[in-house]
């Protein structure tokens, strides 16, 4: 079993290197292969680490109660600075989570809509020709504190909880709360609802603080603001070159003034009614439009067949406004004749549905007005009867009866209150075109049905 | 047992002779931490050997040590007592050396193979009494040297770097101190087989 006295004085002589750390790969090697093969060698090898062992015990002085002693004082410092580590690591990890409860979960709450801005209002109208920058326009959409409309073309109507606005394009507009707007540049009206309640329209020039009334702003950097007022009262506030008050003035009806912030100039200016066209033209008397129905910006003139189309939406066209009955007048409504007395001031709204071959989707919509509607014309005699009356002038219409909604395919709906009507136009082949015409009194007047 | 009964001899030795050791504030019970100690006192001689010998220097063995009394703790709730504890420590401490070993193969590139490693944890579970017995005639051995040879010795052993760096504290060369511990070595070594009756070593 002893390895020979050669191999076993080179066992030991590597058992020395091993232990005095200074081995090399090569000792390392034979120092292996040895220890493999010849049992001997181990046995020599394990003599000479128990030896190495002895004269280390021996050399420390240590008895095995003191060595293990002082291997439990470094065992206990060790475990010491193992919880230690572990502390150390449990509060990494504790910041590491509430790093992540503070980045990670507001981030995804707030991907998820949680911390969204605070909802001011909806898109309550679009026009048909409507382009923007920036996301998709839709009606009904929520507007949000903080949200910029870019309108290129076209008008949106945003309703507000006091006022309805609508932002004619080329415009941008930004919304920083309910009840203040900040108009970069571009065109906007502006209609309070609420009694006692107020709108501020800010430009770079002007504040304006709308005291309950109609009134449009228009800005562009190089006209300064000018404010006019339809109806009511507004108090318009100057600012200086720091965005302080420099001056104020309070407009009336049928008022108008210019406000340059560079030169600190206010100038009053002619009252000007065809200035809120676009918006009479656009909306009327109309508060609300949804579904696939669109205001237009410019009336079209002809409204014959296939002559203006419209391939995914309806167009609701205000008509002649506040017109003063001469005489009484009788329509063949959806709900049966209906009586308007003379004097009567009614406005006129004009349905126009007309898509090109291969429209498959049929649109649905709604349109609600600030007054009760008075009667719904469906039938092809009644709106021909009617189109002198209320239609605008030199406009152009079908005179074939197939203009007409057609109620076994097409849907009506009037609701409860009056103010909305829903259109449902089917998309069967043939002649697409469906017309209808709402009237609704402009004032409180008294109105007769002979159902 | 009641409280007018003594408590046993080896607890109260061990309660005079250890220092309270405070494992952490760990709620262990005292009588417990006790038996710990006194069983690791035991076998702690034989334990570190088991180590060296399969990682084959004085640091890793340190480490070692260390290592496998933390691992005994931690399982100590496991031993149960009445068993053999020398032999249940041997055993965590040739794998606990064997692992170890590894990770030092892996990190210098060189090492004894896993085969060998098992081979000498092997060798290591048998043939006490032999290592007992070369314990004893070294320790004579050890006390017929001239005292400063055997500081010397003692030294060059206390150290826990290498030579390189103990040569270079005392200000000598790696040489003059290698050539001196392996002088005293041989004739350690000589007196080791003579006492063995196998004469001189080479």
């Amino acid at each position: 079993m002893n390895p020979s006295p050669s191999t076993g004085e080179e066992i030991r002589l590597l058992a020395d290197a091993m232990f005095d750390g200074s081995i090399n790969p090569e000792q390392t090697q034979r120092l292996d292969s040895l220890l493999f093969s010849d049992l001997g060698c181990l046995q020599a090898y394990l003599e000479r680490m128990t030896f190495h062992s002895e004269v280390l015990k021996q050399a420390e002085g240590a008895t095995a109660e003191q060595a293990a002693i002082g291997v439990m004082r470094d065992f206990s410092r060790s475990i010491r600075l193992r919880r230690h580590r572990e502390r150390v690591r449990q509060f990494w990890m504790f910041g590491a989570l509430i790093v992540a409860l503070l980045v990670i979960v507001p981030g995804g709450l707030y991907w998820m809509g949680a911390f969204r801005p605070a909802p001011l209002g909806i898109v309550s109208g679009l026009s048909s020709n409507l382009q923007n920058h920036g996301s998709q326009v839709d009606l009904g959409q929520v507007v949000r504190m903080g949200e910029t409309f870019t309108i290129t073309e076209g008008i949106v109507s945003l309703q507000l909880p006091h006022a309805l606005v609508d932002v004619l394009g080329p415009a941008t507009v930004r919304l920083e709360s309910s009840e203040k707007l900040s108009l970069t540049t571009g065109r906007l009206f502006a209609r309070i609802l609420t009694p006692a309640s107020q709108l501020t329209v800010t430009t770079p020039d002007v504040e304006v603080v709308d005291l309950g009334t109609e009134f449009l702003v228009e800005h562009g950097p190089d006209r300064g603001t000018t404010v006019s007022v339809r109806q009511g009262r507004v108090q318009a506030t100057l600012r200086d070159w720091r965005g302080q008050p420099a001056k104020v003035l309070e407009l009336t009806d049928h008022r108008s003034a210019e406000f340059h912030a560079g030169n600190q100039s206010v100038k009053e200016t002619e009252f000007r009614s065809r200035n809120f066209l676009p918006v009479d033209r656009s909306r009327g008397g109309i508060r609300s439009i949804d579904g696939a129905l669109r205001m237009v910006v410019q009336p079209p003139a002809d409204l014959r067949s296939t002559q203006t189309q419209t391939e995914n939406h309806m167009l609701v066209i205000p008509e002649l406004q506040n017109v003063i009955l001469e005489r009484e007048l009788v329509v063949d409504s959806l709900e049966g004749p209906v009586r308007i007395p003379a004097g009567t001031s009614v406005s006129s709204y004009l349905v126009h549905y007309d898509p090109p071959d291969g429209v498959t989707k049929a649109p649905r919509g709604g349109v609600k007005f600030f007054e009760p509607v008075t009667a719904v014309i469906v039938h092809s005699e009644g709106l021909q009867a009617t189109d002198n009356l209320f239609s605008l002038p030199e406009t152009q219409f079908e005179t074939a009866r197939y203009r007409e909604l057609e109620l076994d395919e097409d849907e009506v709906r009037l609701s409860k209150d009056r103010q909305t009507v829903s259109f449902y136009c089917g998309v069967n082949p043939g002649e697409h075109l469906d017309q209808a015409r709402i009237l609704v009194i402009s004032e409180s007047q008294p109105v007769s049905s002979n159902q | 047992m009641t409280s007018s009964d003594p408590p046993p001899p080896s607890a109260s030795v061990m309660h005079k002779s250890l220092p309270q050791i405070d494992f952490c504030q760990a709620s262990v019970e005292p009588s417990r931490e006790t038996d710990f100690l006194r069983q690791l006192q035991s076998a702690y001689h034989e334990l570190y050997a088991t180590g060296l010998a399969i990682v084959g220097n004085r640091s890793d063995a340190d480490d070692i040590i260390q290592e496998t009394c933390v691992v005994l703790w931690e399982k100590f709730d496991e031993f149960e007592p009445g068993t053999h504890f020398k032999k249940w420590a041997s055993a965590v401490v040739r794998n606990v050396a064997k692992r170890f070993a590894q990770k030092r193969r892996r990190q210098n590139g060189f090492g004894l193979s896993d085969l060998t490693l098992q081979r000498i944890a092997q060798g290591k579970t048998g043939g006490n009494e032999l290592f007992e017995l070369q314990c004893e005639i070294l320790r004579e051995c050890l006390g017929k040297l001239p005292e400063a040879d055997r500081e010397f010795l003692f030294d060059c052993y206390r150290h826990s770097s290498t030579l390189t760096t103990y040569a270079r504290e005392q200000g000598r060369s790696v040489e003059t101190i290698y050539t001196k511990l392996k002088r005293l070595r041989k004739r350690l070594g000589d007196c080791l087989a003579r006492g063995l009756g196998r004469g001189e070593s080479s």
